[in-house]
């Protein structure tokens, strides 16, 4: 274009654009919005970044689980006994998880002359980790042998267990007092005393309950072993001193078994099994009444169901969102080229059977069947020729003589046109079979997000609706299937993250969003365009465990 | 303020020099924009998307190669032509008229004429159907020939002249209406 051209347009750009208000304009430019996503797009994001939240916090800091001793915030006790001539050996270890920034160590050795009494402790305390308190205790009396070995590792993170005050008083020959540890929560004083084949232990980590009778809810289980078979250390002659001691209740961290009949819960490395209960109510344990020793948590259905290590489980689901799409064409394609400018995808939903197959507690593998709908919408403001007329005095002519340019107007067909919106609904429509390697992560007793990623095989798949049938905008549409869709053989990848929460016994149910992404193009080799959709769903998910 | 500090900080998201380019531009493409639509409102949604192309396009734009206005009128008329092909309107009832008439008729540039009578032919212009309108503007006022014209538009370069010679009788003829309704209402 020429500089004058160039010059007479901006000339006349500049008078027409005179009466602009810049500011006004530049306050309405403000407020639009450049780019807008959809809604599910953002929430997908989300909800992703939540769950891999709380799917890495989980894994950083494990809960605690009744009942599965690989955990290492269970609190463990280990204990040995022998009755065999008064002889009594006895370890315990305990895993003590506690809110102080305290490192206790302590190691007490004493010999009775009428005996001998040995006693090592070492306790180590990390705050917000596993605090891991050790005490060897061995003790040997003239007419017996008394052997204990206390391993401590106690956790209150989620146990509840508060440890607000112990003290440890072990009467010996001399009335030495030593005081171990004074800090906010944990003062143990140990007095160790010798005397005549007394030995008087008081360890107040137990008098937790008496200060705290109606504190938290604790998870541990104490289980004996005696060579001799089950020992009840209730029993006086079985544990010499635990008359006039609380040594037992320096064992009772916790009652297996409680009042309302729940089930007793049991550790992997759990040798003995019996109840701590009568040796609570010997060591002047007070309690208002019997049901607050129900300190186990309750039975959950959570807690339950991860005792019983179902296999097999069978999913509904029922999910909706939306989808994209990328069609790819050569250059030339000026149909497709319109498709792409005027589709517009509008929803995808879901519906299907799974079957599940838990590998492990953790990890299971989902298959089944699953139908997907995809809808997208072709919209366009075409004229529409309504009626024809003749009309007079319209130009039907112009032409230029001798440098005159003259208009001809004479009476002329006019069409009446009017302007119609017309709109076109496309369905693909997928039967397929989804395989998807699932890990679901517990972040309390009820709660579990999940994570799986897998492939979906496509056996059937349909086209159903109308779409373009020219470049032009005329109104004219054709079947979809026309354009070479495939109608099976088809992968997609997917993927899945998600939120499961038991119900009952053996129902579960759950929120996931999904992404469905083509690996493949929809339509066959042949055809001369390639479609790939990817969808995203949030659907709802109820699980029945066998 | 330098154009090109203002054209560089925008770049950068600087709200204060986009504003400054704003306000530079806005008027030019605002004339524009109202060439190629029906009404004010349009030409001024014409106009904002415009200038978000402009904005999100910035950093490709070289300075050596043409001048910031006649840069973002280019982004403004492809913004523009990219609309109007979403929304094409058939052309029907289209007639080639002989081709001795055509090329008279391209030669002959009807704004080429003094500003009254530019403010009566946009005027008309606003009122001619879209194809009409867009080949008009394409050909005379933006300097476009008809393989250009033909290629964004989709359409054949023979349909292009037509468009353009049809144009072109209709616009005139509105004028000549115009100026013998006048005449008349003197007499």
């Amino acid at each position: 274009m020429n500089q004058k051209r160039y010059n007479q347009r901006d000339k006349i750009d500049q008078l027409l654009g005179s009466d602009l208000d810049v500011d006004t304009a530049w306050n309405d430019f403000g407020k639009q919005k450049r780019r807008k996503r959809p809604f599910l797009f953002w929430m997908f994001g989300v909800l992703s970044i939540l769950v891999l939240s709380v799917f890495i916090y989980t894994t950083i800091y494990p809960p605690i689980e009744v009942g599965n001793s690989e955990n290492d915030s269970d609190i463990m006790a280990d204990n040995n006994s022998t009755d065999t001539d008064g002889n009594i050996s006895l370890s315990q270890e305990e895993a003590i998880s506690d809110e102080n920034l305290t490192n206790i160590k302590a190691d007490y050795n004493s010999t009775n002359a009428d005996g001998h009494i040995s006693l090592t402790q070492e306790e180590p305390i990390l705050n917000k980790n596993i605090t891991t308190v050790k005490a060897d205790y061995n003790s040997t009396i003239s007419n017996g042998k008394i052997s204990l070995n206390q391993e401590d590792t106690n956790s209150n993170n989620n146990q509840g267990e508060k440890f607000s005050k112990q003290d440890i008083n072990q009467t010996v020959n001399k009335n030495d007092q030593i005081v171990r540890l004074s800090d906010n929560t944990t003062n143990r004083i140990i007095n160790a005393n010798k005397a005549k084949g007394k030995t008087e232990l008081k360890d107040l980590a137990t008098n937790t309950y008496q200060n705290t009778p109606q504190g938290k809810q604790t998870n541990i289980t104490n289980n004996n072993k005696g060579e001799n078979g089950e020992t009840n250390l209730d029993n006086e002659q079985k544990l010499p001193f635990s008359e006039m001691t609380s040594l037992s209740t320096n064992l009772e961290k916790e009652i297996a078994k409680s009042e309302s009949n729940q089930p007793t819960r049991t550790l992997a490395h759990t040798k003995l099994k019996y109840s701590l209960l009568p040796l609570i109510q010997l060591s002047e344990l007070k309690y208002d009444s019997k049901s607050q020793l129900s300190i186990l948590p309750q039975a959950s259905a959570a807690n339950t169901k991860l005792d019983q290590k179902s296999k097999y489980s069978l999913s509904l689901y029922s999910g909706i969102g939306t989808f994209t799409r990328s069609l790819s064409f050569s250059e030339d394609n000026m149909l497709q080229q319109r498709r792409l400018d005027n589709v517009k995808p509008l929803l995808s939903h879901s519906i299907g059977i799974g079957i599940n197959l838990e590998l492990t507690d953790k990890i299971y593998l989902e298959s089944g069947l699953s139908y997907t709908n995809n809808i997208s919408r072709i919209r366009d403001i075409i004229q529409q020729t309504v009626s024809s007329q003749q009309a007079d005095d319209i130009l039907i002519a112009f032409q230029i003589r001798d440098g005159v340019s003259q208009n001809i107007f004479g009476t002329a067909t006019v069409d009446n046109i009017e302007v119609v919106e017309k709109t076109r609904f496309q369905q693909y429509k997928s039967l397929s079979i989804p395989i998807t390697l699932s890990y679901a992560q517990p972040i309390n007793n009820r709660f579990r997000v999940e994570f799986g990623v897998g492939l979906q095989y496509a056996l059937l798949q349909s086209v159903v609706g109308e779409t373009y049938n020219s470049v032009e905008s005329i109104g004219e549409y054709r079947p979809v299937t026309d354009y070479g869709y495939k109608t099976s053989n088809h992968f997609e990848f997917r993927t899945h993250v998600g939120l499961r929460s038991y119900i009952s016994k053996h129902i579960e149910l759950g929120v996931r969003t999904t992404l469905l992404s083509d690996i493949q193009s929809r339509t066959s080799s042949l055809s001369d365009f390639e479609d790939r959709f990817n969808s995203y769903n949030i659907s709802v998910h109820m699980t029945t465990h066998f | 303020m330098n154009l090109e500090v203002i054209i560089k900080k925008s770049i950068k998201g600087s709200r204060h020099h986009q504003k400054e380019l704003y306000a530079l531009l806005a008027k030019d493409l605002y004339g524009l924009a109202k060439r190629y639509s029906v009404d004010n409102p349009q030409a001024k949604d014409y106009m904002q998307d415009g200038f978000v192309k402009i904005f999100e396009n910035l950093h490709i734009y070289d300075a050596s190669m043409a001048n910031i206005l006649t840069w973002s009128k280019t982004i403004l008329i492809n913004t523009i032509l990219s609309d109007k092909r979403k929304k094409t309107i058939p052309i029907t009832g289209m007639e080639l008229i002989p081709e001795t008439y055509q090329n008279a008729d391209e030669n002959r540039n009807p704004f080429e004429s003094d500003d009254s009578r530019i403010t009566e032919l946009i005027d008309a212009l606003r009122l001619l159907p879209d194809h009409y309108r867009q080949v008009i503007n394409l050909y005379f006022l933006d300097g476009w020939n008809h393989q250009e014209i033909a290629d964004q538009l989709n359409i054949k370069v023979g349909t292009s002249r037509s468009l353009l010679s049809r144009g072109k009788q209709i616009l005139l003829s509105k004028i000549n209406l115009k100026t013998k309704t006048h005449e008349s209402k003197a007499i």
